[in-house]
């Protein structure tokens, strides 16, 4: 074998491992397009909601987007196990775990500081509790994923503190955005 | 120039434990997955399987999801090891000592 070609071949190695390595984990970006997407359609309306102050029609446009994520997420979550079984899938229970304390916390919040009765702080609350479960998630995942989670988070902030009543459609299209994007991106890199 | 393992050195057997030891140890890939990914037919990712099990670098695991058959790959603690001992070949090519 000549030089060239074991070189070649070691190319062809690397390269076949990192798309094997990224390929078996390819459905996590449809995850961030599947709610980038739900982001972007449930803060647009939101946002037109709040506009024609029918606030109390909020919860029509979310639930049945809530409902589509969830779904969704089970069928993405089904697709992946058939691709590969990985020892790091072990990590995926507690994460969902974690998802999970983190929507009771911010339950709990919403109950007892009676945010409920100001949508703007329950969006902004959710939002920035989605911003820290990404960045936690990134720190075992990849960590790409920290820094879509620190930018949402630092979004919402200077939305609320600078532009509050473009909150919902900055959210939107920027936070939505950059989920759709980022996802779009993972695909296009992992498979 | 060091030895060339014959089972690794032919080209779709070298992608199919590239594309498996780049799994994490004890990771398992799917038949289709592994497929799709190397651009094969079954019948030649069926043909190097075999090869490979027969000299113990991968472990094929046959299931049933319902009433769909599954096979599950694997590549072996000897695998791994003939696959990095592959690579090193490789590179004392490259860079002979």
């Amino acid at each position: 074998m000549q030089p060239q070609d074991a070189l070649d071949d070691l190319r062809a190695i690397r390269q076949i491992m990192e798309r094997a390595r990224r390929a078996s984990d390819g459905f996590g970006g449809w995850f961030m397009v599947l709610w980038g997407a739900i982001w972007l359609v449930g803060f647009t309306g939101t946002h037109f909601i709040v506009q024609a102050r029918l606030e109390q029609f909020t919860h029509w446009l979310w639930m049945p987007l809530n409902i589509l994520g969830i779904l969704g997420t089970i069928y993405l979550g089904i697709r992946m196990g058939e691709r590969a079984r990985r020892k790091s899938s072990a990590l995926w229970g507690p994460i969902f775990l974690w998802w999970l304390a983190l929507a009771a916390f911010d339950g709990a919040l919403i109950w007892k500081l009676r945010l409920y009765t100001d949508g703007a702080n329950v969006a902004l609350l959710i939002v920035l509790t989605i911003a820290l479960g990404y960045i936690q998630f990134g720190l075992f995942i990849y960590w790409g994923i920290s820094v879509i989670g620190l930018f949402i988070g630092l979004l919402a902030l200077t939305l609320v503190t600078w532009l509050p009543e473009y909150f919902n459609l900055g959210v939107a299209l920027l936070g939505g955005g950059a989920l759709i994007g980022s996802g779009l991106w993972f695909i296009r890199h992992g498979e | 120039m060091a030895d060339l393992d014959p089972v690794i050195h032919q080209p779709t057997r070298l992608r199919i434990m590239a594309a498996l030891v780049g799994l994490d140890e004890g990771d398992k890939a799917d038949f289709g997955f592994l497929r799709d990914l190397l651009g094969l037919t079954d019948g030649n990712l069926s043909a190097h399987l075999q090869r490979l099990e027969e000299a113990g670098y991968v472990q094929i695991e046959k299931t049933f999801v319902g009433r769909r058959p599954k096979t599950w790959v694997c590549a072996t603690a000897e695998g791994r090891a003939a696959f990095a001992a592959y690579v090193d070949a490789l590179e004392s090519i490259l860079y002979p000592k």
